[in-house]
């Protein structure tokens, strides 16, 4: 409830700074809770970022809710989704248009996520009807977000080539990351090729030096992807399912903001997060997607999975 | 004879012979008639009795000495300084006398100086009456009078804001107890005998205030803040505020221990650090600045919470632990074990005792949250950390709608706090006119959840009024100012590179040639920009017995096989769909689905009138195959599609000639 309460605020409000974002999000959800078990402002930002509902931009402390839209599922049994923003209004509207008196083409219900506010599902008597509701609630539509977003990836190598940045001031305690046990840890020196954070005022900050001693200031998820590469380490994995696959990605490796996107996308579901070995698994993803992803990363797919399946019958 | 004394008896000298023995009915006549004759010929000379005021008040600081508050206490002293015998209470003439002689003071401070001297507190109808106007001056010390701005910041008052003397008195009586009021005035805020004094006093000191901070003697006053720097090593200093108005550069006199500091502005707002080390006795002792009317302070107290401050990007000292926030908590050794047990009981999990941090003899505890106000009231001793918003009831989270800050989203209407009032007492609350509590004695009540409807509320706690509004919604489909940030890329060579790397970033209002930004999920920019993506997929229905899917150009046709069973991970998802996805090679016209075999429905995807195709393959198998479905089925199908429908039948015929 407090998921939906938030991106219904989020959504009527528009846009603000990070800091009201964090007044509102701890007061509607931590208010009484330990801090262990609170929430944090950056996690539900990220879920709602990853879900299409909002863009932060993290430098400027800013968000904004981004535009409504319809889209089709990739073969997810003929469902659309609608994400972005959710006034009360688009809802009023949507119930509405929807109605058995207007219309029996076109259905939609919420299904509700723990970690997330609830999708919204449709179906209908084809993609037409989707696109024509679109049209008359006068949001936008298209017939594939998932596939136009993941063939729009912008590749490690240009994120790094616009974050050079100089070296970061001493006298900061760093952590290092540790591509292979994938973990951070607090080191004496951070002039080695490698990804480091510094705890800062404020969101923590990361530093990225490449083999040439290149220091880029990137994103925490950038920085992990690059450090991976550097360090030829593969992590993602994708295993089939009866229809497209599931994306499974390392709990302490995230995908980069866009990445997950376009894994999100191809369910409408939040990614959800396996305790047992730490990993955040997209459902529905078709195998082009989940390439598209890890090419993007500098990573290859590890596709173990398939071939162990399909060697009995080679 | 000490000074006190010496000075007391010179002020009696001076006042004794303009006064009539008690037997002319009217000790203070001539007193009386000088000053009308002062006020109406020299008024621009000094009111020529004011030693007179002065006895007054001396007297009323005698009797504040006693725990007897009462007139015979006052005239008793009053009779004595002035060596009035044979009498007993008032003397003769003294409340007509005191009535004009306050008056006149009030007058010329006010009207003939117009402020310039500092306007007048004097009350214009004390109570009790008479002694009440000497009291005003004696118990409430020009001192207290300064430090009443510390407690109009406390109550987030802005000058000229609209506030009731009752709603004043109410939150003042609670805060002069953990102030540093004198106790003359501490003890008049606790009887109500002189609420009206009161009353009186703190509407004259609002109505003259500035919105500046102010030292006892009426200097204006910078605070200084101890901040902790946590980086590489967790670091104490003291930060000086420099409010507007302020110099950018002078010599501050920090007194005869330490001497003068050049202090030069490190920003707008802040000084550079000061040269002290943040020692056990400077947070025992405080400290203290002049440079002309201008003066620095940091008040010591046994307590201190810290909350991370923005204009100084490190964690800093702060008047009073607000809720829910995260905080670090100074405490001197002998209220260590005192915080030990509030934390306990009212803070989060996770606060812990920090090493190495505070000066020897004080702890530091870290990560300090505290959501709730507490049950009974708490040791005084502690009141910097029991979390209050302002000293008065006040509105705090919610979702606020829009720059207005009293407007709210329904369902998310913000929490009422009210700063624990003094021991025993309460206050009414009220939600719309409906009474929720008549002993309500401080802390958070939810109002979300209380079913409110969207409109205007009025909460009244005892003298206090608070308003904000609630709204469905702003009545918009599309947010406001959403898809205001986007991710940048370039298109360079058929792909696409970041051009911002700290995530998204303000949207550019057009999208040039080369460039795309994706807002959500939505791709914004030239179509020759734009992945060349699949075509739409076709969602047909499941559990029909046969598909075909025809083009726009004869020879296009697809006879799709789709699975029986949705996808395995949606199955439990509703709404249940009944439908497939097809991806068609072609530009599709109509899908035809039989349900049954032999009864076709035909659906029209587009409204393209027939192509021919290339005439080589006008005899492929595709394209007879293309044509028998226009000629040979009978698909039902809706009205408007009906004439398209027989245009493509006709151009089956012409082409399978």
């Amino acid at each position: 409830m407090n998921y939906e309460l938030f991106l219904e605020w989020l959504s009527e409000r528009g846009s603000g700074r990070w800091s009201l974002f964090v007044a509102a999000h701890d007061w509607l959800f931590n208010a009484g809770r330990s801090q262990s078990e609170g929430i944090k402002a950056t996690w539900t930002a990220r879920t709602l970022s990853d879900l299409g509902h909002v863009e932060i931009d993290w430098r400027a402390q800013r968000w904004s809710v981004t535009p409504s839209i319809l889209t089709v599922l990739p073969t997810a049994g003929a469902r659309s989704l609608l994400t972005g923003g959710r006034t009360r209004t688009l809802m009023r509207r949507l119930d509405e248009e929807t109605d058995e008196a207007v219309t029996d083409n076109i259905v939609f219900d919420r299904h509700h996520q723990d970690d997330g506010p609830d999708a919204v599902f449709f179906v209908s008597r084809d993609e037409t009807d989707v696109e024509e509701l679109a049209s008359r609630l006068g949001i936008n539509y298209d017939y594939c977000a998932a596939d136009s977003l993941s063939a729009t990836l912008p590749s490690l190598d240009s994120y790094l080539a616009i974050s050079e940045a100089t070296p970061a001031p001493t006298g900061y305690e760093a952590q290092r990351f540790d591509a292979t046990r994938l973990r951070w840890s607090t080191t004496a020196s951070d002039v080695a090729p490698g990804l480091y954070a510094y705890e800062v005022y404020g969101l923590p900050r990361q530093r990225f030096v490449t083999q040439s001693g290149v220091n880029h200031e990137v994103e925490r998820a950038i920085g992990i992807y690059a450090e991976l590469r550097r360090t030829n380490t593969q992590v993602l994995r994708w295993t089939p399912d009866d229809v497209n696959g599931v994306l499974i990605v390392p709990g302490q490796a995230p995908l980069p903001a866009l990445q997950a996107r376009a894994a999100t996308a191809c369910s409408g579901l939040a990614a959800t997060f396996s305790t047992s070995n730490s990993t955040r698994r997209y459902v529905n993803v078709p195998l082009g997607i989940a390439q598209r992803i890890a090419a993007s990363l500098g990573q290859s797919l590890d596709l173990e999975y398939i071939d162990r399946k399909a060697a009995p019958h080679a | 004879m000490d000074d006190s004394s010496a000075a007391e008896a010179r002020l009696a000298t001076v006042v004794r012979p303009k006064l009539l023995p008690e037997s002319s009915g009217d000790v203070f006549s001539r007193v009386v008639d000088d000053s009308w004759s002062w006020k109406l010929k020299h008024p621009e000379g000094d009111p020529p009795f004011l030693p007179v005021l002065a006895v007054a008040v001396l007297a009323a600081a005698r009797m504040a000495r006693t725990q007897d508050w009462a007139a015979h206490n006052y005239y008793g002293p009053l009779r004595e300084i002035l060596r009035l015998q044979g009498g007993t209470g008032m003397p003769a003439g003294y409340d007509g006398a005191m009535q004009s002689l306050w008056g006149h003071l009030a007058w010329w401070l006010n009207d003939y100086k117009a402020g310039n001297l500092g306007l007048s507190s004097v009350p214009a109808h004390p109570n009790p009456a008479y002694i009440g106007y000497a009291l005003s001056q004696a118990l409430f010390r020009s001192s207290d009078r300064q430090r009443l701005t510390h407690f109009f910041l406390a109550l987030d008052l802005a000058p000229q804001a609209s506030i009731e003397a009752a709603e004043l008195l109410t939150y003042f009586r609670a805060w002069s107890q953990r102030s540093h009021l004198s106790p003359g005035a501490r003890e008049m805020a606790r009887r109500d005998e002189y609420k009206e004094v009161l009353a009186g006093i703190l509407m004259a000191e609002w109505k003259r205030w500035d919105g500046s901070l102010r030292d006892e003697r009426g200097r204006r006053l910078g605070q200084i803040l101890i901040s902790l720097d946590l980086y590489l090593r967790p670091r104490l200093a003291f930060v000086a505020e420099r409010p507007r108005g302020f110099p950018a550069q002078a010599r501050f006199d920090f007194g005869e221990a330490r001497g003068g500091v050049a202090l030069s502005a490190a920003t707008d707002d802040f000084y550079s650090e000061l040269p002290f080390e943040v020692s056990a006795n400077a947070l025992d002792t405080g400290l203290r600045a002049q440079f002309e009317g201008f003066a620095l302070g940091l008040t010591s107290g046994p307590i201190v919470p810290f909350r991370q401050h923005k204009g100084l990007g490190c964690w800093a000292s702060v008047r009073q632990l607000v809720p829910g926030e995260q905080h670090w908590v100074l405490a001197r050794e002998d209220h260590a074990a005192m915080i030990r047990d509030y934390l306990r009981e009212a803070a989060m999990a996770g606060a812990r005792e920090a090493q190495g941090v505070a000066p020897k003899g004080w702890t530091f505890f870290r990560d300090v949250v505290i959501d709730a106000a507490p049950h009974d009231v708490p040791n005084p001793a502690l009141s910097r950390v029991v979390p209050s918003v302002t000293a008065r009831p006040s509105l705090w989270g919610g979702l606020p709608i829009a720059s207005n800050p009293d407007l709210y989203l329904s369902g998310g209407e913000p929490d009422l706090w009210v700063p624990t009032t003094q021991a025993g007492e309460t206050l009414p609350l009220a939600i719309d006119g409906r009474l929720m509590s008549s002993d309500f004695g401080g802390g958070r009540v939810a109002l979300s959840g209380r079913g409110l409807t969207a409109g205007e509320h009025v909460i009244t706690v005892g003298p206090s009024r608070l308003r904000f509004q609630t709204t469905d919604t702003v009545g918009v489909v599309n947010s406001r100012g959403g898809g205001a940030l986007s991710h940048q890329l370039r298109v360079m060579a058929g792909s696409y590179i970041a051009s911002s790397a700290g995530g998204a970033s303000e949207t550019a209002a057009t999208t040039p040639a080369g460039t795309v930004q994706v807002v959500g999920i939505s791709l914004l920019g030239a179509p020759a920009d734009l992945p060349t993506g699949a075509r739409a997929p076709l969602l047909l229905p499941a559990r029909a017995g046969q598909y075909i899917v025809l083009g726009v150009v004869a020879g296009e046709v697809a006879r799709p096989e789709v699975p029986r069973e949705s996808p395995r991970w949606v199955r439990a998802i509703a709404p249940y769909s009944a439908g497939r996805e097809f991806l068609p090679p072609f530009d599709v016209a109509w899908v035809l689905v039989a349900w049954r075999v032999g009864e076709w429905e035909a659906r029209l995807r587009s409204d393209l009138e027939p192509e021919p195709c290339d005439p080589d393959t006008t005899r492929a198998s595709s394209v007879r195959d293309w044509c028998r479905c226009f000629l040979e089925l009978e698909p039902r199908m809706s009205l408007d599609a009906l004439p398209l429908w027989s245009r493509y039948r006709v151009f089956a015929e012409e082409l399978s000639k």
